[in-house]
């Protein structure tokens, strides 16, 4: 989320906008905005189903992989510090270039807790 | 021009998240006339 929420100047000066889906309880919204101070369209899907649909990986093996632990570490020395977790803590993330319409620029798909996309990359495929 | 015809943008397209108030919205709506970056979060926090 900090990547994509940093990134917004970039993305709208590249003509898109920003959606951001979690899996946690619509009331935990307020909450997480004021915890990252993301302004931007910010939704929940608690069933999952468009976690499913977009793909994105689901379980424990995929939680608790190897790397995550890296991951963790590296951000925490980053400053990162992680709040509570309000969501389904098995459910991966992902991310995607949508539109306009059918068009499909970028897809992403976190194969581990951890595992996300190079912003460069992300906006790379607004500029192409 | 950009990106490839997708059946995964149209499939994203018509499903419903819910929103601070529970209200249901499509997300198509975000990227039918301009791209949009979709981001999936593991969770909130």
């Amino acid at each position: 989320m900090a990547g994509l929420a940093a990134a917004l100047p970039e993305i709208r000066a590249r003509g898109a906008g920003l959606v951001v889906v979690g899996s946690g309880r619509p009331e935990h919204i307020p909450g997480f905005r004021s915890v990252t101070g993301y302004g931007g369209p910010l939704f929940t899907d608690p069933s999952l189903q468009s976690f499913r649909a977009a793909g994105l990986a689901y379980g424990l093996a995929k939680t608790f992989h190897p790397l995550t632990l890296l991951k963790g570490v590296r951000a925490f020395a980053g400053g990162f510090r992680q709040g509570a977790r309000r969501g389904n803590p098995l459910q991966q993330g992902g991310t995607f270039v949508l539109g306009p319409g059918e068009r499909v620029s970028f897809e992403w798909r976190d194969r581990f807790a951890g595992n996300h996309p190079e912003m460069r990359d992300v906006l790379a495929a607004l500029s192409a | 021009m950009r990106g490839m015809i997708n059946a995964l943008a149209g499939k994203l397209a018509a499903l419903g998240v819910l929103d601070e108030r529970g209200a249901r919205v499509t997300l198509g709506g975000f990227w039918a006339t301009e791209p949009a970056v979709l981001g999936f979060v593991r969770h909130f926090g």
